[in-house]
């Protein structure tokens, strides 16, 4: 299993290594941000709105390139002959998304907690510490990208619902903001994730390699 | 032991072997309890299949030509020497006959024959 | 244990509305060597996906080593090695690589034959598989797959792109392979004279079916090639079943026929030609008969079975 994870890590390395710079800079920012203005607080709730949505993509990104080499360079057909079962592969590949998800969704989260701390933004559902819960919903976003991304690479997908899901996941990150981590937020993550990620199972279950 | 396959044949490769070992040992070539090579070694030998190799040594330790001893091979076994007359019989027998059906294919006749077989036997001075 | 390797059940398969498979009961012994045949696009590949739980059968199923095979389990998939038709691996791994991935992802990896066979093949542990030529990356197929050490060998084609030289290395490896008990090797190939060497076995496919399911001596023994001549005009036709081809040519006749017997020899005695002799084929000679286009009409293999099908 770990070989597999390793394999599906190297193969996306360019993924990973995007997302842990992006994680290093804005942690490095979370860390010396406390010792600057205004201006810069300002900044940092700007960028709590705009950064999750090339994130979003990054990550439903992954999803889709981690079906597409595969079907291109028949990876799994070489690997189902190996001593492991598609299950085995279908796990390591969503293991690798979820690793990514958790490397890239730090900047997220400590963009949104330093929003939610510093500054004066109208969120009256937010309350103080809160790092906790404003982490699993970030994680549950990030994760419900990709799983967007790991249902939609097959060929036979059309683009309009995966577009269509996407922008449901984005549209949800300023109502969480806004509404708050309500149970209903969790429902509707919980749900997107588990409808994807079994269809891409039944996908990859029952397709020829 | 130097053996060599025809896939065009109508006899079956297990029995191109047999026939060959005969015919070695028949001309002295192979002696008595001198080694065979393994299946192994000679199906590698020959690129062929070893079920085939080991259908000849079957084969022939049934006939008594070789027998197995576990451990150390396969050896030529001790032929008395009708035995092996009659295998030398059975070789040369299958020469003559083919030429046979070949002069009566041509419509040549047992005198002519036998004339021409003189000649040969002549020209090699067998005594 | 069953005594097959590979059992297959009346698989069926489906391309786009095209049949590819039209009913394929495969058998496999233990042990053996079984040599599949058939004309490029007979359905081959397919066959060997469907073993391999890579292509799903339209209907019908297989058992492969006494495991369903659109779900090998780990145990018997780690007992399988496998030659891929291209053999094209990842094209932009490296050598070394692919030789990790399958290092830790095998049952039983024999590092030092697998060594012994990248020297022999002297294959540039370096390279990118994509960078290879064919003949290296047949050879690093088959190196990959014997070094796993499997019960089960499938080969799709193994010797393309081979040259004279490597060829005969693949055969008397495959001799080697198989002189230890119970390994099964099923390969598909064009080039006859090797299946002829190697295999116990010989399956044809044609048009979707197993038209030809036999032992090579067996084979060679039903499948015969006579040449009737007669004194006279020769009779237009002779009721014998089983005629694959019939050539014409003044008294002359030759007849190609499936499933030889005593009884049919007897029955073409009764038509008095004034020679029958016997033409030996070899395998290349029985393929070509049994599956060139335009003898349709004259095939009429016993009653739909496949020569010699127990």
């Amino acid at each position: 299993m770990f070989t597999l994870i390793a394999r599906e890590i190297e193969d996306n390395r360019v993924f990973f290594i995007a997302a842990a710079i992006v994680a290093a800079i804005f942690s490095a920012f979370f860390v010396y941000g406390q010792f600057y203005g205004e201006t810069y607080k300002v900044l940092i709730g700007v960028g709590t709105i705009i950064i999750p949505i090339p994130a979003a993509i990054a990550f439903c990104a992954m999803g889709v390139a981690q079906i597409y080499w595969d079907k291109t360079k028949k990876i799994s057909a070489l690997l189902a002959t190996l001593a492991v079962t598609r299950r085995h592969i279908f796990i390591a590949r969503v293991i690798a998304g979820f690793l990514l998800v958790l490397i890239g969704f730090v900047p997220i989260a400590e963009a949104i907690i330093m929003a939610v701390s510093k500054i004066d933004m109208p969120f009256p559902s937010v309350r103080g510490g809160l790092a906790f819960e404003i982490m699993i919903p970030a994680l549950l976003l990030g994760f419900a990208c990709y799983c967007i991304g790991l249902q939609a690479g097959w060929p036979s997908n059309k683009v309009t619902p995966t577009l269509g899901s996407l922008g449901l996941v984005i549209i949800l990150i300023p109502v969480i903001l806004i509404k708050g981590f309500g149970w209903e937020i969790y429902a509707i993550l919980v749900l997107l994730i588990s409808a994807c990620l079994i269809r891409a199972w039944y996908r990859f279950s029952t397709a020829a390699l | 032991m130097q053996i060599k396959i025809d896939n065009a044949s109508d006899r079956p490769v297990y029995q191109q072997i047999i026939d060959q070992v005969k015919r070695d040992i028949a001309l002295g070539r192979l002696g008595k309890d001198e080694r065979l090579p393994t299946v192994r070694q000679l199906a590698g030998q020959l690129a062929i299949n070893p079920n085939t190799i080991a259908k000849a040594y079957q084969q022939m330790e049934r006939e008594g030509i070789i027998t197995t001893r576990p451990g150390s091979g396969a050896f030529v076994a001790n032929l008395d020497s009708d035995l092996s007359s009659s295998v030398k019989k059975k070789l040369i027998s299958e020469d003559l006959e083919r030429a046979a059906v070949d002069a009566f294919h041509m419509q040549i006749d047992s005198q002519t024959l036998l004339k021409w077989f003189n000649e040969a036997i002549g020209k090699f001075n067998l005594k | 244990m069953s005594e097959y390797a590979i059992q297959t059940e009346n698989i069926v398969k489906y391309f786009d509305g095209r049949c590819v498979l039209d009913g394929i009961n495969l058998k496999v012994p233990q042990g053996g060597i079984y040599g599949l045949l058939g004309r490029n696009g007979a359905g081959k590949t397919t066959i060997i996906r469907i073993l391999l739980g890579l292509e799903p059968a339209t209907r019908g199923g297989a058992v492969v080593l006494g495991a369903s095979s659109w779900q090998l389990p780990v145990s018997v998939l780690g007992q399988i090695g496998y030659v891929a038709e291209g053999h094209n691996l990842i094209p932009n791994y490296s050598v070394r690589r692919i030789a990790e991935l399958y290092r830790n992802l095998s049952a039983n990896w024999n590092e030092q034959f697998f060594r012994r066979l990248i020297e022999t093949f002297r294959l540039p542990m370096e390279r990118k598989v994509s960078q290879l030529s064919r003949g290296m990356r047949a050879q690093l197929n088959l190196s990959l797959a014997m070094a796993t050490e499997p019960k089960l060998l499938i080969l799709d084609d193994p010797t393309l792109g081979l040259d004279t030289v490597a060829r005969r290395q693949f055969l008397e490896l495959a001799v080697e392979l198989i002189s230890h008990d119970g390994r099964t090797i099923l390969f598909s190939s064009h080039i006859l004279s090797d299946v002829e060497r190697l295999a116990d076995r010989i399956g044809i496919l044609r048009a979707g079916k197993l038209v030809v399911d036999c032992e090579l001596e067996e084979l060679k023994k039903r499948a015969r090639k006579l040449r009737l001549i007669f004194d006279g005009q020769p009779p237009m036709e002779f009721p014998i079943t089983g005629i694959i081809a019939e050539k014409r040519q003044g008294r002359e006749v030759l007849l190609t026929v499936a499933n030889w017997n005593e009884n049919k020899q007897t029955f073409l005695n009764t038509f008095k030609p004034a020679s029958c002799t016997d033409i030996p084929m070899t395998l290349e000679e029985i393929f070509i008969e049994c599956t060139a286009s335009g003898t349709d009409a004259a095939v009429d293999y016993e009653q739909g079975e496949p020569i010699c099908s127990r």
